[in-house]
């Protein structure tokens, strides 16, 4: 397992998210909600499209296609019309930059 | 950013190839590299690529291919499939003389290396496959550095497989290797091709190789693609068929390797008597995506089509299988079956599969389906009864559904060699390496 260097924690606002990219072509998506980060992996598990673009509510990003929502924290998805959970990856905070974990949390 | 901004970004590492050859060849390259301009790299609300991402590839950044023939010595021969007769090697895509062997060739069969034989190619190339079919094979049409001719005169027997070794090499700068097939079999020729991708366990390149198939009366080709290559490769493929009268085609298609693979296949039958065969194995392990798209034109009654593909996903792998069949108004009398089974050894592996079936003619015989499960347990409870610890007995149920496909390939050095590396890439805590 190998972390990867996001940004600034400051540089990501609350209720903003960044994207990056694992060396495995897994795009993840990482926000800042209420002060905390989280990340999750940038696919909604309906139409397999981007979550990007999505805004995020009560802890959960809304896929900006229809509407189908996944908790931020557990990837728990939380409303249609996605079905399937999505996954969730470590994050922590080293020296003020959010680094991310290449490996999904189990 | 979409896919479209990536395209002058690949059409600038492709440029120094783009004039290379004769007027001819360099106008039908300025017709591809406009295409691809138009077209672009497939995007996921294409149908053909809604469950294949390339985005990754794309934004990832490659160079053309120097020759690194020299440095190739060891991992050639440890690749090697051990076929005699006739052999070309192509290092990271361009042909390496030193490896190859051409000797054996009968009487009415040309083969020869394309870079430097492009002009005996010339009615051949695009005329099977359609600038148009994706971004990647007009990429592919407007950037080819080498690859193979393979043109058989009429009523040519070549008895000895052809076999093609691609091998991949680790570069501190990932290589684009664009190699280009084109297989022509006059009336009644007969031959049988291997087409091999191996490589360093390291190697990071992007495979975009492209094959056109033309099978005149009665021809025969039996056509076998073994993809090995590292599972930080990138892998894309198209195979392009047409058919006519009582040909015959059948395809072997291995898919093992490679962090993203796809292989469309596309064949068109159009006369009487014409007959397709497509046989695959895909097994997928770590984060492995691996796609294999088919489509078979019924274009004349009394064709034939017989599909069976299998596929084995541990991990979190993904698979997709999407194996159209059309069958055209005046195509009556034709049989066309298919059928995709795949065995999913792990929660989080997936597989997304799409038999289609499109029939216009009424008077037909047809069939498709699909399954996707886990292993039996009634039959691993039979053969743990009999003493088998449940790792070789998972291992075993695994190999067998995997040899229904592995035990149609004819060529025993090729059979031995995806047997042994289907058994070695079993999940570890049942590797049947040593058994097979």
């Amino acid at each position: 397992m190998a972390w990867i260097k996001v940004d600034a924690a400051a540089a990501i606002a609350e209720g903003e998210y960044q994207l990056v990219t694992t060396e495995d072509d897994v795009e993840l998506l990482i926000a800042n909600v209420d002060g905390e980060f989280h990340a999750i992996e940038n696919m909604c598990s309906h139409d397999r499209g981007s979550l990007e673009g999505g805004c995020i509510e009560d802890g959960e990003i809304v896929c900006p296609r229809h509407g189908a929502r996944f908790c931020l924290r557990t990837g728990e998805v939380t409303a249609p019309p996605a079905y399937e959970d999505v996954d969730v990856y470590p994050v922590r905070i080293v020296d003020g930059v959010v680094e991310v974990s290449d490996e999904p949390a189990d | 950013m979409s896919l479209m901004d990536y395209t002058d970004q690949w059409l600038s590492v492709v440029q120094p190839q783009i004039s290379q050859g004769s007027s001819w060849l360099a106008d039908l390259r300025q017709g591809a590299v406009e295409q691809f301009a138009t077209q672009g790299l497939p995007h996921a609300r294409l149908e053909n690529w809604k469950y294949t991402d390339v985005k990754a590839l794309a934004k990832r950044e490659f160079v053309l291919p120097k020759n690194a023939a020299t440095q190739a010595d060891a991992l050639v021969a440890e690749t090697s499939l051990a076929l005699d007769g006739i052999r070309l090697v192509f290092v990271n895509g361009l042909f390496s003389a030193a490896h190859s062997q051409l000797d054996a060739l009968p009487k009415g069969a040309n083969v020869l290396p394309l870079a430097d034989n492009a002009n005996v190619a010339k009615t051949l190339l695009g005329q099977v496959a359609a600038a148009n079919f994706s971004g990647f094979t007009a990429l592919n049409l407007a950037a080819w550095q080498d690859g193979v001719v393979i043109d058989l005169a009429a009523n040519t027997v070549v008895e000895m497989p052809i076999y093609l070794q691609f091998v991949s090499t680790e570069h501190t700068d990932a290589c684009l290797i664009q190699p280009r097939i084109l297989i022509k079999a006059g009336v009644y020729a007969q031959a049988t091709v291997v087409e091999h991708f191996a490589g360093a366990e390291e190697a990071a390149n992007f495979t975009n190789v492209v094959t056109e198939v033309d099978l005149a009366d009665g021809a025969q080709i039996t056509h076998y693609k073994l993809q090995q290559e590292s599972v930080h490769q990138y892998h894309i493929a198209s195979l392009h068929v047409q058919q006519q009268r009582d040909s015959r085609f059948t395809s072997h298609n291995i898919c093992l390797g490679g962090k993203l693979a796809r292989q469309d296949i596309q064949v068109e039958l159009n006369a009487e008597g014409a007959e397709v065969n497509l046989n695959g194995l895909y097994l997928g392990n770590g984060r492995q995506h691996l796609d294999n798209h088919t489509l078979v034109n019924h274009n004349a009654p009394h064709t034939n089509s017989n599909e069976d593909y299998k596929g084995i996903l541990n991990d979190r792998s993904r698979g997709v299988f999407n194996g159209r069949v059309v069958v055209h108004k005046n195509a009556q009398k034709i049989e066309a079956h298919q059928s995709n089974g795949n065995l999913l050894l792990s929660d989080k592996a997936e597989i997304d599969t799409k038999p289609e079936l499109e029939i216009y003619a009424d008077d037909v015989k047809c069939s498709h389906g699909s399954t996707t499960g886990q292993l039996d347990e009634n039959a691993l409870f039979a053969l743990r009864s009999r003493g088998l610890d449940e790792a070789m007995a998972r291992g075993l149920l695994t190999l067998a559904f995997a040899n229904e496909v592995i035990d149609r390939i004819e060529i025993p050095a090729v059979h031995d060699r995806i047997e042994l590396a289907v058994a070695g890439r079993l999940p570890e805590k049942f590797n049947l390496k040593g058994l097979v």
